[in-house]
């Protein structure tokens, strides 16, 4: 009965059309004379007819305009993430109150765009230096961005933590004014908004 | 892959925002089903869809042609929901009532053509969702070659491009899916 369970696979191959003819032929040929493996097949076919029953859901056009929408506000951001630092402490003080997501992303993007467009109008004088944070960032990318876990801003030291949630915990550090660490920020809100944690560090009072 | 494509696709390379959007407006419709098919909720599968082209887009730079230019864009969404739903704790779905009830403005019913009464789209609805839960019950990448094969219909050998495995393995999670499956939906099979 060894060839019946070699069947067992070509059963289901045969289901979704995955045989060759000659494969095909020879598997009708030992249906034809073997009653278990006829039965396997018929009650693959009552399987698959069954899963063919599930209903299947798809967007409306309203449904691809919004989401296309909302995606070509994001890739704006992400093409043009050059901010200035002033924007990024009023973003950060927005962003840390407690508002639901989908209004904290809205404020924070309204934000980042104001921020990009005076940054732009601004900061054309600082060309994107290739050092370490670069090259973090583009590995970052091309790993998994999801992997943020978290912000942190120190508002006295101007220092931003960012938390990466690896193997062996990573923190991408650096001032809020490097074009890098902004890039990263502006990634990481941009496309973790629902799950990251944004924290602001409290000055210590003397 | 197509000229035109190919066009596009370099166009977004070198940064070209147009040329990316009309990327994705070729490929998303079935994008944003494959999601729903493996998340099945309305409001991950908006979230997952755009993480998932953001992501396209941070590393286009990347495709190199040496593969059809939508197995790129799938493997980064089958492994976007994977990822998805182990970072997430609480896994719930929408009812299919939502969705059957015709006043949805955003998300409508492939699978209607024949007429049902009451009685059966209430059967129907059951079955629906006794085999979503049947698939959700599955491991990521068995679920993956499933959702892939039965509701997209896409080739095996497609499938293992997509999924950066061999055809022999892609067979073997099919297989064991749907031995799986058969068991869990052993009393609907009478249907
Ligand atoms: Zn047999």
């Amino acid at each position: 009965m060894e060839k019946c369970k070699k069947n067992r696979k070509l059963i289901w191959l045969t289901i979704y059309n995955e045989l060759s003819s000659e494969q095909k032929s020879q598997l009708e040929i030992h249906l034809q004379a073997c009653s278990d493996c006829q039965s396997d097949y018929e009650e693959a076919l009552r399987l698959r007819r069954a899963l063919d029953e599930k209903i299947q859901v798809a967007p409306t056009a309203a449904q691809l305009e919004a989401s296309r929408a909302e995606l070509h506000q994001r890739l704006l951001l992400l093409s043009q993430p050059r901010l200035q630092k002033s924007w990024f402490d009023k973003v950060w003080q927005i962003v840390s109150l407690d508002f639901a997501p989908s209004w904290r992303f809205a404020t924070a993007v309204a934000l980042l765009t104001f921020g990009v467009l005076i940054g732009n109008f601004y900061s054309r004088k600082a060309a994107t230096e290739y050092n370490f944070y670069q090259q973090q960032i583009s590995e970052l990318l091309e790993s998994n961005i999801s992997n943020i876990e978290s912000v942190t801003y120190d508002p006295v030291t101007r220092q931003v933590a960012i938390e990466l949630n690896t193997l062996n915990d990573f923190t991408i550090q650096g001032n809020i004014e490097k074009p890098e660490i902004q890039q990263l920020l502006a990634h990481s809100i941009v496309v973790r908004y629902q799950n990251l944690s944004i924290r602001k560090k409290i000055p210590e009072s003397d | 892959m197509g000229n035109e494509e190919e066009l596009l696709i370099r166009r977004a390379q070198r940064g070209n925002l147009k040329a990316f959007e009309d990327l994705v407006k070729r490929y998303d419709e079935k994008i944003m089903r494959l999601i729903f098919n493996m998340v099945s909720d309305a409001e991950d599968t908006r979230d997952i869809y755009q993480e998932v082209f953001l992501k396209a887009y941070q590393s286009i730079t990347n495709f190199r042609f040496a593969s059809e230019f939508y197995t790129w864009l799938y493997r980064i969404a089958v492994n976007t929901c994977i990822n998805f739903r182990k970072r997430k704790t609480i896994v719930q779905h929408d009812s299919l009532d939502s969705y059957l009830d015709g006043n949805n403005d955003n998300w409508q019913i492939l699978n209607t053509s024949e007429i049902r009464n009451p009685e059966e789209q209430l059967i129907n609805k059951e079955l629906s969702e006794q085999i979503q839960k049947s698939i959700d019950r599955l491991p990521a990448r068995q679920k993956s070659v499933f959702v892939l094969k039965h509701y997209h219909g896409y080739k095996l050998s497609e499938i293992a491009v997509i999924m950066n495995c061999s055809e022999g393995t892609v067979k073997n999670y099919m297989f064991r899916a749907v031995q799986k499956l058969k068991i869990s939906l052993q009393g609907y099979q009478q249907l």
